[in-house]
């Protein structure tokens, strides 16, 4: 091993500490006029999914449960995960180690870095008393996220979505919703104005960034360019009113 | 969520590894149809619980039962099962192959022509009771008790046939068990009087298997998590035995032992732990029937525990590990290893053996008695982490309206010259009815096919096919058999999830009850449905065995005159008989502790709770239950002053010496000893072309006849290869592929070789899970596993077997058929082994020595050919080896020991009867 390479114990421990902090810094107790704004769960961003069946799904296999399903307890979870993994590569038991990897790598991907990305940019954005620790904070799980290659790009029409849904659910209008582009808050959520065009133009430079996000995260790449398909179908669908 | 600064978890894999439908949802589980993709279309499935029919360990299966088409989909795991936890082998949910096989047998069918002829025609059940039950009802009136015999494959339920026998007041019931477990059972049995071991691998820290146990043995799947879960934990595990099967990959410690010798590789770790003096000596004390010991094999001696100590390391004094390493071909700083680490696991030893080398050698039962003895002394008995009796891990409930025990005994089944065999003698009932003891008006064999699972098959064929030994055969068989086909009658029976009835066996330090029940009636019934019998729901006609057995016991005495229709009658309305639900409702209401409870919790009635989860836990975490007050003060056992419960022995407590063995003429035996099998290394021409065959090992995805409609599992494995190490192909010539002849005393087989360092130089192996036959094309056993051949009598008792085609594709209902790409049977060695019987357990001996040669110009693949005057030659020689009753008392067979339906104790005079 070259001097320096950390070993996969070491850098599971890092891991481990970085989502503790996370962890401590979303807390509705540490941020509560962002939960009062939008609470930083899965629940309130991706509308068309309540993931907390699957949670204690995944908590339950290692005798665990999850507090509640926001941005902090997830956290808290992966950064259990990821001193299970530490222990295993420690203690001579790799099997859990391999394990306790695997199910950090799939939290991560299937529950966090979807919404929780989105979510910080926001509030990155938005709130200049939080900007800098959520820039970092989703700099972070963007990293994580993107070395475990939860979501690299598919090519064409490839993928394990149903036709008419994407990465985040139902992409063209479902019977009886009207609020259909709501299923992320890079819908009209945080593109409100009163004047159409501004509102268009929003939409479109968010098409823009999150094809960025594509272009600069290859481990989570078609998250982004998702949101960045879904934000121009927005757009051409405002045009048309 | 509120709080700020919560600690990392420390979380841990294990409990609910896997996720399940929750129990709540099974009446309408959704999922999506992966095959619609991408349309979303919901499939809604009602989850019923059953059990797993193929081996023995009983696993719980949920079938899911689609709510639209009403046919079962799938099974998978019962999360809500205390023994398999939702998990299963690829036994488990191939069952669904067994429910759609396009060729089950779906009616009731007679015989038209000759038996085995294979001419049949479609009965009616009506018919078929009716003629059986007229003939046995006939025999009983005529005092022909003794020719009615049922002969039970597995897995049979606890108690239920004992009740159904006792009810007809016959001694007819035959087992499997000597040609597979008989041998460990008596090894353990004459410790503690229990029969079988009941590790606690989860908590253990050292575990010895002698055997695949954890690949395959019993009870795999369930033992085998609980072995992982151990071994998670940092507990070693050691596995004897001279192929290199998955569990001993899987191993710290692999011993390749020369087979027979293992017993003698034990006795040098007991003499290493009296050495170290790595003895639990206040267990021993208190709990070995040393003053006994003492009296009967040290009578010189002081009568002090010091002195019996002393006893043992003068007996086992010559058991160096110089010693074993040169008997049992293994190193002696392994055997000092392994009992280095048996001696600081202490409590936390676990072991367990049932056939290997039990059921493979001459004196094979030793070797549970010399593994049970290492337990004896390190105090591991009833321990957490140690192992316990089958009895304390087993829950038998009790069985509605139990009729009084008859007082007859069946001399074909309990032969004086076996008086203390374990179990039925049923592999020399052929040679029994040549001898003209006894003849068989009507015989059962109930999922159980002798003629290719027991030695010496052309012998059942023969006898099979006399109707003067045989007059009426009914199979009662989920699948057609090698042996059906000599069947008058083959009456379809369920599989998992056709039939009803109940299990448990001891897979974890704690007691549980399973009930298979027939998912089709039971989804039904949920529906409003109503069904007259199981059959009205299942495919076909096909049954199951309660009903059928409390139906047909209405046709033997349709009257009620013989005093049998009474134990069948419904409690409430004796002119119909008793139904499944009259029949365990009351076993669910009245016999399993905390059941009731536990179903008022949930409004359901006790049945409802055990239709609704398929299985109860009656107790966990059970140790040193010997070590409890007794429940009768006159079945305790004086411990220090103290009451105990302790074991099932005469003595009731652990039997170093058995003064029930030297009462029977084994004085040498009666202690934990070495004893030398038919097939010693020592006695064998190594240099020239003998060789040890081990003929027993199972493959982890295949049992017995059960799976022969499985294309699932027969996909995995089609591959019947004789192992023979590189050394030995060396010396002897062979090529892996090449056909080699096998000759044993009464014949031969050729099969092909497979060199390979994974069997030790000087054995050769092939599993027993292979080699099936049929001798129609499209008729008469599974084409997905079957070669077609054909028989030939070649005069003066000579048979040859000989392979017309091996596997097709074929065409059928299942697209699959015709997509078979599998080609090898396998070859059904079984015809070419005699029977050896050991003197003392009654166990089938099956390892053989044989000459290995070359195939010769005219031989096949896949031929058998057997002298069946041989056969009878070896049986004969082996019958000299025994030591016949009466015993001492003049019984035919020790009353302690148990027996299946014992009789009342008037039954075991002999010198009353004769």
């Amino acid at each position: 091993m070259p001097i320096g390479t950390p070993t996969a114990s070491e850098r599971a421990r890092a891991e481990a500490d970085h989502w503790a902090e996370i962890a401590k810094r979303w807390t509705q107790v540490k941020v509560p006029e962002l939960w009062a704004d939008r609470p930083p769960t899965e629940k309130d961003t991706v509308i068309f999914y309540d993931p907390s069946v699957d949670i204690a799904r995944r908590a339950r296999k290692w005798g665990y449960a999850v507090e509640g399903n926001d941005l902090s307890s997830l956290a808290l979870f992966a950064a259990g995960l990821a001193v299970a993994e530490e222990r295993g590569w420690d203690e001579g038991t790799p099997d859990i180690a391999t394990r306790a990897y695997e199910a950090r790598r799939l939290l991560i991907g299937d529950r966090i870095v979807h919404w929780a990305v989105p979510w910080l940019d926001a509030v990155g954005h938005g709130n200049a008393g939080h900007a800098e620790v959520a820039v970092s904070d989703c700099d972070l799980i963007l990293g994580f996220a993107d070395e475990a290659k939860v979501a690299p790009a598919t090519p064409g029409p490839e993928g394990i979505f149903v036709d008419g849904e994407d990465s985040y659910g139902p992409i063209e209008p479902v019977a009886g919703r009207t609020r259909w582009t709501e299923s992320l808050w890079s819908g009209e959520v945080v593109f409100h104005s009163d004047r159409l065009a501004n509102q268009i133009a929003l939409y479109e430079k968010s098409a823009g960034k999150w094809a960025g996000y594509a272009a600069e995260h290859a481990g989570t790449a078609q998250l982004w360019l998702d949101l960045s398909e879904r934000a121009l179908r927005t757009s051409r669908h405002l045009k048309t009113r | 969520m509120g709080k700020t600064d919560r600690e990392i978890p420390r979380l841990v894999p294990g409990g609910d590894l896997t996720s399940y439908p929750p129990p709540d949802l099974w009446d309408d589980w959704v999922e999506w149809d992966a095959k619609a993709w991408p349309e979303r279309k919901a499939n809604r499935y009602r989850l019923v619980p059953t059990t797993c029919f193929n081996c023995e360990s009983a696993c719980g299966l949920l079938a899911y039962v689609d709510k639209d088409s009403g046919e079962i989909r799938r099974f998978e795991g019962n999360p809500a099962h205390p023994g398999s936890r939702g998990r299963n082998c690829a036994k488990g949910p191939a069952t669904i192959n067994q429910v759609n096989d396009p060729e089950r047998i779906l009616y009731p069918m007679r015989r038209k022509g000759k038996r085995g002829s294979g001419e049949w025609e479609r009965v009616t059940w009506e018919q078929a009771l009716s003629d059986i039950g007229g003939r046995i009802g006939k025999a009983i009136r005529e005092d022909r008790h003794d020719e009615i015999m049922y002969h039970v494959g597995r897995p049979g339920e606890d108690g239920f046939m004992d009740r159904t026998l006792k009810a007809w007041g016959v001694d007819g019931h035959n087992s499997h068990t000597n040609i597979c477990s008989s041998g460990a059972r008596l090894g353990y049995a004459i410790w503690s009087g229990h029969d079988r071991p009941s590790p606690d691998f989860a908590n253990a820290r050292f575990i010895l298997l002698l055997s695949a146990h954890l690949e395959s043995g019993h009870y795999f799947n369930p033992h085998a998590q609980r072995i992982m879960e151990a071994k998670r934990s940092g507990a070693k595990l050691c596995a004897i035995d001279p192929r290199l099967s998955n569990t001993a990959s899987m191993s710290d410690y692999w011993l390749s032992t020369w087979p027979g010798t293992e017993a003698g590789l034990f006795l040098a770790i007991a003499r290493l732990l009296l050495d170290w003096d790595a003895i639990d000596h206040e267990f021993v004390r208190r709990w070995v029937n040393w003053e006994k010991s003492l009296e009967k094999r040290f009578p010189n001696k002081d009568r002090t525990y010091e002195s019996f100590i002393e006893g043992l390391k003068e007996t086992y004094a010559d058991y160096t590990p110089e010693w074993a390493a040169e008997e049992c071909g293994i190193s002696a700083d392994q055997i000092v290893e392994v009992a280095r680490e048996i001696a600081d696991a202490g409590h936390r030893f676990a072991s367990h053996t049932w056939r290997s080398t039990g059921s493979g050698n001459l004196g094979g039962w030793q070797a549970a008695r010399t593994l049970q003895f290492l337990h004896v002394l390190t105090g591991s008995v009833g321990t957490k982490g140690g192992l316990s009796p089958s009895a304390w891990g087993k829950f038998k409930p009790e069985h509605w309206n139990m009729p009084p025990t008859h007082s007859r005994w069946n001399e074909l089944l309990w032969p004086i010259e076996y008086p203390l065999a374990h179990h039925e003698m049923s592999i020399l009932l052929p040679h029994f009815l040549k001898q003209g003891r006894g003849k068989l008006d009507v015989y059962f064999t109930r999922v159980y096919n002798p003629i290719w699972t027991n030695p010496d098959g052309f012998s059942w064929l023969e006898v099979l096919t006399n109707e003067e030994m045989v007059g009426l055969h009914v199979a009662l068989t989920p699948t057609w058999s090698e042996t059906a086909w000599y069947a008058d009658y083959v009456l379809p029976m369920g599989v998992a999830a056709e039939r009803h009835d109940t299990h448990s066996y001891e897979t974890h330090a704690a007691q549980w009850l399973g009930f298979r029940q027939p998912v089709l009636r039971v989804a039904g019934e949920r529906d409003g449905k109503t069904f007259n019998r199981t059959y009205d729901a299942n495919p076909g006609e096909v049954w199951e065995e309660t009903e059928f057995w409390f139906d047909l016991s209405w046709h033997i005495d349709p009257d009620g005159s013989l005093g049998i229709r009474e134990w069948f009658e419904s409690p409430n309305d004796p002119s119909r008989p008793v139904s499944v639900d009259e029949y365990y409702g009351w076993m669910f209401d009245n016999s399993v502790p905390g059941l009731p409870e536990a179903a008022e919790k949930e409004g359901l009635t006790p049945l409802g709770y055990m239709r609704k989860y398929g299985a109860f836990e009656v107790a966990k975490d059970i140790y040193d239950v010997h070590e409890r007050p007794p429940a009768d003060p006159r079945d305790g056992v004086s411990i220090d002053g103290e009451l105990k419960t302790g074991f099932k022995s005469p003595s009731k407590k652990l039997e170093w010496y058995s003064e029930t063995m030297d009462d029977w003429g084994w004085g040498e035996e009666a202690i934990p000893t070495y004893l030398k099998s038919h097939v010693n290394w020592r006695d064998l021409d190594l240099g020239g072309n003998e060789r040890i065959l081990l003929p027993i090992f199972r493959l982890p995805t295949l049992i017995h006849t059960r799976s022969g409609n499985a294309k699932y599992l027969y996909e995995i494995s089609h591959g019947h290869p004789l192992w023979v190490n590189p050394i030995d192909a060396d010396a002897l010539g062979f090529e892996t592929g090449e056909m080699v002849r096998i000759t044993t005393d009464i014949g031969w087989f050729v099969m092909r070789v497979w060199r390979t360092e994974g069997i030790r130089p000087g054995v050769v192996a092939a599993s027993h899970h292979m080699g099936r036959w049929r001798q129609e094309d499209k008729s008469g056993n599974e084409r997905w596993s079957s070669a077609l051949v054909n028989i030939d009598q070649l005069g003066d008792g000579k048979w040859r077997l000989r392979q017309l085609k091996g596997i097709e594709p074929f065409e059928s209902d299942d697209p699959d058929s015709s997509r078979i790409w599998w080609r090898d049977p396998g070859v059904n060695q079984n015809l070419a082994f005699p029977v050896h019987p050991d003197p003392v357990s009654g166990m089938h001996a099956w390892h053989q020595r044989v000459t290995l040669t070359t195939a010769q110009q005219g031989d096949q693949y896949g031929d058998v050919v057997v002298d069946t005057a041989k056969s009878t030659q070896v049986f004969e020689k082996w019958l000299e080896m025994t030591k016949p009753g009466p015993g001492p008392d003049g019984t035919r067979r020790p009353l302690w020991l148990d027996r299946p339906v014992k009789p009342t104790e008037d039954a075991y005079r002999y010198a009353d009867r004769f």
